[in-house]
């Protein structure tokens, strides 16, 4: 198991067993009138031989293949890519409570400032810019709904 | 004479000054996502659906097919100054462009690939005009096996012509066709793997996952690394090719449009795959293939009128049969339904002011991108300098908007964060993704269509090769699924590409 798409293998297979799981509760119709369950099980049944011969393939290369650590080990900036999640996550999560303006506002400045440092001026500056670029383009002249919070801006 | 009818109720439509405003935005803002690097002209179209709601469907659609061939054009400035393809299909221009901008002939490469774009255009809204009637009246004889057969033809060559491993190609198409399945029923209405969400009672949107899918992941993969982009410091003089470049690249651009176009009709082809296959065509035909790769002026008009003209030969399948061949197509046929129009073959008869205004809208949006783009071309390079980590907060926000305007609804960004981490992923893992969106969106189609084909022919699995147009198509996936297995065939994009490695 040191080749990266063993390891994708398993999560497909993984994954389709639970499709055919979950579509073994709808009903399967039959062959002449298939039913809603038909279709997600048979894609489950293909997507299982499928994930088994990507596993068995990759098991048999002898030549070069991409390895786990491969990818696990490549010199990634895993703290850039963990801070947009979650600057994406919080966006979302308080986008309704702290309304659009100023929620976009501080996750502007986040990304501006933490995820490759900009001097505070143009964090600032181009936050500024970013969020009340986008209010008064959405908001006021195409007039999408855009939440309020409650500060009703 | 009815051929001239058509085309003239087209123009009467486009030049409505509303539909013009609508044709000449799409083609700057596809101009502009086609240079800026990141940002491709899927994850674009998809952040401005919702801003054509208010529109006609008429002008929401000529506007977003504006966005995908002014990205065909965009895209090449880059690969020609930067050396980074602005998106896919101008990967080969890069080859020659940028060795010509690097002796000097900037001018002459980036005016050839306007140019050249500019006949290809041309060529491909006169092809799609004459063929559209005739494909639509054969359209009206298929039933649901046929579509059911098409379809799957269609993830075939997507998955045949995908770069890396046609069974990991296979793989996203079958988990795209799963996601298509989850929301209500078609037939019956029972829910299907939505967990009790009403949120997901509709089904996943295809914009959530596009913009997930090509821009999410594809920000996540720009920032996991530093990158630093360098624009090639050239006076830019000269836009304009002398008698000679033309000599050179007039054959480069004719057989590039035949071969864009035809390859843009193929169910699964489209502009990027017919970009490598053109420019493989042309270094066989030439005289001096050792020069290619050293900045040659047919290696950058070929590719880019090929791109130009796929990009227009897709809209045959999509008008006609209502069967998308690629994921922009598909995202126009979303378009489309949210404004409650059902593609298919009757989409001519019942809604020709959108047809042939879509139609004609191509022939006068690429003759404001030839006179836009040449002048326009040391402001675009302006936007090349923008340093990525000021530009990505700025995407980031637009996918945001765009993804929450679709239903005011907070759940959608959810969505959109889900599939931009499950695309990251599968590209690390080197899947690709547009099978699987495509998939997304065939997906419910045939279903309901291999689910009538059943009722038709009682449970009968051979109405699908009995019925003789079906039976043709399936031969000709079969082939192409069978062929990696007996021959080891390496595929058109990468002869093109192993070619230039030597």
């Amino acid at each position: 198991m040191k080749k990266a798409d063993q390891w994708s293998g398993l999560a497909l297979v993984v994954l389709s067993a639970f499709i055919c799981w979950g579509s073994t509760s709808l009903p399967y119709g039959n062959i002449h009138d298939p039913g809603p369950g038909f279709m997600p099980f048979w894609l489950g049944i293909i997507l299982t031989a499928m994930s088994g011969g990507l596993i068995l393939k990759t098991s048999r290369q002898k030549e070069a293949v991409k390895m786990i650590w491969d990818i696990l080990g490549e010199r990634v900036l895993w703290g850039r890519v963990l801070s947009v999640l979650v600057a994406l996550a919080l966006y979302s999560y308080s986008m309704d409570f702290l309304g659009f303006l100023t929620v976009t506002f501080l996750f502007m400045v986040f990304l501006f400032r933490f995820v490759e440092p900009q001097p505070w001026r143009s964090v600032l500056g181009w936050a500024l810019v970013g969020s009340l670029g986008s209010y008064l383009i959405f908001e006021v002249w195409m007039k999408l709904r855009l939440p309020k919070g409650f500060l009703g801006i | 004479m009815e051929f001239f009818q058509h085309i003239s109720y087209g123009f009467g439509v486009v030049l409505q000054p509303g539909n013009l405003v609508f044709a000449f935005l799409g083609a700057i803002a596809g101009t502009l996502v086609g240079v800026v690097p990141g940002l491709g002209p899927t994850a674009a179209m998809s952040m401005l659906l919702p801003v054509t709601f208010g529109m006609s469907p008429t002008g929401a659609l000529i506007m977003l097919a504006g966005i995908y061939y002014g990205a065909q054009y965009g895209g090449s400035t880059t690969s020609i100054l930067v050396n980074i393809p602005g998106e896919a299909a101008s990967v080969v221009t890069c080859l020659d462009g940028y060795q010509m901008a690097r002796q000097g002939r900037a001018g002459p490469a980036l005016g050839i690939a306007a140019f050249g774009s500019f006949i290809a255009g041309t060529f491909g809204v006169l092809g799609l005009s004459f063929l559209a009637p005739p494909l639509v009246e054969a359209a009206l004889t298929f039933g649901p096996p046929e579509y059911f057969s098409l379809m799957c033809l269609g993830l075939t060559i997507l998955t045949f012509l995908a770069h890396g491993s046609m069974l990991k190609a296979l793989i996203m198409a079958v988990l795209g066709l799963f996601v298509g399945t989850i929301g209500i029923d078609p037939v019956g209405g029972e829910q299907r793997f939505t967990f009790q969400r009403p949120d997901l009672m509709e089904g996943i949107g295809l914009v959530q996952i596009a913009m997930g899918m090509f821009g999410i992941s594809e920000i996540l993969l720009n920032i996991e690394k530093k990158i630093k982009i360098s624009v090639f410091e050239t006076k830019l003089k000269g836009l304009f090719p002398n008698l000679q470049d033309w000599k050179m690249s007039m054959g480069a651009i004719l057989r590039g449009t035949g071969i864009g176009f035809f390859l843009g009709i193929l169910p699964g082809g489209g502009a990027v795959i017919s970009s490598f296959a053109s420019y493989a065509v042309e270094k066989r035909v030439s005289k001096h293939p050792e020069r290619f790769g050293r900045g040659v002026i047919e290696g950058v008009a070929a590719p880019e009128s090929a791109n130009n003209a796929a990009a227009q030969g897709a809209f045959i399948p999509m008008m006609t049969l209502g069967i998308p061949s690629n994921v922009v197509m598909a995202l126009l046929l979303g378009a489309l339904m949210i404004h409650g129009i059902t593609p298919g073959p009757l989409l001519m008869s019942k809604h020709p002011d959108l047809f042939w205004g879509l139609i004609t809208s191509m022939y006068i949006g690429n003759l404001m991108l030839l006179i836009l783009n040449l002048p326009l071309i040391p402001m675009w390079v302006k936007f090349l300098k923008i340093p990525y980590p000021i530009l990505f907060p700025f995407i980031l926000l637009f996918c945001l908007i765009g993804v929450y305007t679709i239903n005011n609804n907070v759940f959608d960004i959810y969505l959109m964060v889900f599939f931009g981490i499950f695309g990251y992923l599968v590209r690390k893992f080197d899947f690709e993704a547009a099978p699987f969106i495509l998939a997304v969106v065939l997906g419910p189609m045939m279903e309901k269509a291999l689910r009538q084909s059943l009722i038709m022919s009682k449970g009968d699995f051979s109405i699908f090769v009995t019925r003789p147009l079906s039976g043709v198509i399936w031969a000709v996936a079969i082939f192409l699924l069978v062929l990696p297995l007996i021959t080891k065939v390496s595929k058109p994009a990468k002869i093109a590409t192993s070619e230039e490695r030597k």
